[in-house]
């Protein structure tokens, strides 16, 4: 059943056009929202289950062969990135009723936005080719632009602007270096360009277009020095946004460099990884300085964002099985930890009417299920163990000193510390102390906001005390993802090319 | 200002204007055309008709038959790729075949047609709604 491998983004396409529909029916259009999010959960299963152990699942769409038609791909990588992501979102989904005030024309406008974005994100991580990555990119943009202004508030509007800018501004250069690339090897399909990377010499035209794709996906990603667009944009959003923009979006630049680095560089180390690990060393230690300087407790968590980026990316340009396995852990390990760790600030600040520190106090005394979700997430957040983030920061740091990158993985150590002292400060002000300026108690007790933000804390333990199993996998993605040759191969024989014509290809190189 | 000039006009090209439209719809299987260039069209038709009888007016009386026309044409434009699904092929693979008429002529039939009636549909209903927006078609202009 290879169509499975579309089934992700078809069901949120038809279900945000059903819900449009439906948006004088709050009712109705709320279990029908939460249904095909269920469906799509079940979708992602079916996709984790086969590419876990190792195959590649290809869909030539409309059957035709990958050199002209358009392919959908899902390897291990792919379907991790989409299963997490579909859980994270379905638990944002049921969380969001609670954030909107009543009567709040804004919500129906949630339901139908969220699937339109869930199609732009898991279209990024299943497509195989590069100008579909750009399609998907920008059904994805179209969404958050909607919804990170929801609300329209002219202080919003301000602050979300750059946001806006500097992602048009991305999408035209990304579609100048696809351009590029189609220009000088004749083909857009991801596999059929690594092939070529490996076995022609290519014109500097091709890689100055490779370059400008990286770059677009470091901006993307939030990476230094273009993470600017983000510290001020996602926390002006309304809670859910703001949640579900922290485990989606971020995520899909990350999962690109992830997904095209391998494939670009054939598996070997050189420039690009070079560039990557000071990138992502600076990117970690900026972002949670960053953090530190904030005063507002969704303003900390966003900015942090960017420092968990700089994990992610440093585990990918060490560019050891061990490393990338780890970072991807890590990316995992963020999505879920992270946004957490809004819902459970977004509970306080519903509570307490505004985000920013000292307004309401005490939490821990008068809420304590919500104070134990925020705590779980923000020590996994740092690292410490049981819980997930330990394993994700103990492997990337392993795998840096193997690697002999003693400067940038002691960066990574002592960036640890930093991320809990900068957690430290919400608790102290929020959590801790005598309980005043709770002015709406009410929420803390809502269980549809207060069951999904503790079942993401759980999959923090769990994930922290079943850090073996998830390794395993994640060095199985891993290693397929550094050999290449499994992905690349998986599409050309999807497209009737055959083992051994593939074979001559690379022997007539190698000779 | 209402020009009666324009209003006669508009009166005489919507229907010539929405017959070339279903042209390029069906003859975009093997020819330059297509529903998406047919949506366009026709698009152009409706705010020819928009800029004589007020803005207002026209996606007022439209209205329903264009959300209708987007949920049907998506709909549409889905089922074309399903029956490839329910035929076991991968995902909006085109099957094709020629229904003789009487004498020497047949039709050539296609899923794809299917798919094209549902972009044609929805590009209609998509540029309508949002031009409409875009001249206030909230407020009444005279």
């Amino acid at each position: 059943m290879m169509n499975l491998v579309a089934a992700p983004v078809l069901i949120s396409l038809m279900t945000a056009v059903v819900l449009l529909a439906l948006n004088h029916r709050p009712g109705t259009q709320r279990i029908v929202s939460i249904v095909s999010h269920l469906l799509l959960v079940a979708s992602a299963v079916g996709l984790l289950v086969p590419t876990l152990a190792g195959e590649v699942l290809v869909l030539t769409l409309g059957n035709w062969a990958p050199s002209v038609g358009i392919t959908w791909v899902a390897d291990g990588l792919s379907a991790v990135m989409v299963f997490f992501a579909l859980i994270t979102s379905l638990l944002v989904l049921i969380y969001s009723e609670g954030t909107f005030d009543e009567g709040d024309g804004v919500r129906n406008y949630f339901h139908p936005l969220h699937h339109l974005l869930l199609a732009g994100v898991c279209g990024s991580f299943l497509t195989g080719d590069f100008f579909n990555l750009f399609v998907f990119f920008e059904i994805m943009l179209l969404a958050s632009f909607a919804m990170i202004s929801l609300g329209a508030r002219p202080r919003q509007l301000n602050l979300t602007f750059p946001y806006v800018l500097v992602n048009l501004v991305g999408s035209t250069l990304l579609l100048g270096g696809i351009g590029a690339v189609y220009g000088t090897v004749g083909t857009v399909n991801m596999a059929e360009v690594s092939l070529a990377i490996q076995t022609q010499e290519l014109p500097a035209a091709f890689w100055a277009g490779v370059g400008l794709i990286l770059l677009v996906f470091a901006t993307k990603a939030a990476l230094l020095p273009l993470f600017f667009w983000l510290p001020d944009a996602y926390p002006i959003a309304p809670i859910a946004v703001n949640a579900l923009f922290a485990s989606l979006l971020s995520k899909v630049g990350v999962y690109t460099l992830f997904r095209s680095v391998p494939l670009i560089t054939g598996g070997e180390v050189g420039v690009i990884q070079a560039v990557l690990v000071v990138v992502g060393a600076a990117t970690m230690l900026i972002g949670v300085l960053g953090a530190l300087g904030r005063s507002g407790i969704r303003d900390i968590l966003s900015f942090h964002i960017v420092s968990q980026v700089g994990y992610m990316v440093f585990g990918l340009a060490v560019f050891t099985p061990l490393a990338v396995a780890a970072g991807l852990f890590y990316t995992v390990h963020n999505i879920i930890v992270k946004t957490g760790l809004i819902m459970a600030g977004g509970i306080a600040e519903r509570m307490g009417g505004s985000q920013k520190l000292g307004v309401i106090k005490g939490v821990a005394r008068t809420h304590p299920w919500v104070a134990a979700a925020f705590f779980i997430c923000a020590v996994a957040l740092a690292g410490l163990p049981p819980f997930s983030g330990f394993w994700g920061k103990f492997f990337l740091a392993v795998a840096g000193y193997q690697a002999g990158m003693y400067a940038a993985t002691t960066i990574a150590i002592v960036v640890g510390l930093l991320t809990l002292s900068s957690m430290l400060k919400i608790w102290l002000s929020v959590f801790w102390g005598e309980p005043s300026g709770n002015k709406e108690p009410a929420f803390g007790n809502s269980k549809g906001m207060l069951v999904p933000t503790l079942v993401l804390a759980g999959i923090a333990v769990v994930m922290g005390f079943g850090g073996g199993p998830i390794m395993h996998y994640s060095m199985v993605v891993a290693e397929n993802l550094l050999a290449v040759t499994p992905y690349v191969d998986g599409v050309m024989q999807a497209g009737g090319i055959s083992a051994d014509d593939l074979a001559a290809l690379r022997e007539g190189v190698e000779r | 200002m209402r020009s009666y000039i324009l209003l006669a006009a508009a009166r005489a090209l919507l229907p010539v204007t929405v017959l070339f439209a279903i042209y390029m719809l069906l003859r975009g299987h093997n020819e330059p055309g297509g529903g998406f260039i047919a949506g366009l069209v026709t698009t152009a038709a409706i705010i020819i008709e928009g800029l004589a009888f007020g803005v207002a007016h026209t996606v007022r009386r439209l209205g329903r038959i264009l959300t209708a026309f987007l949920v049907i044409g998506l709909g549409l434009a889905v089922l074309a790729g399903l029956i490839a699904v329910a035929a076991g092929d991968p995902f909006l693979t085109n099957y094709h075949w020629h229904m003789p008429l009487p004498g020497d002529g047949y039709v050539h039939l296609s899923t794809t047609l299917i798919f094209d009636i549902g972009v044609y549909l929805a590009v209609i209903a998509s540029t309508t709604v949002a031009i409409g927006v875009f001249a206030g078609g909230e407020e009444e202009t005279p």
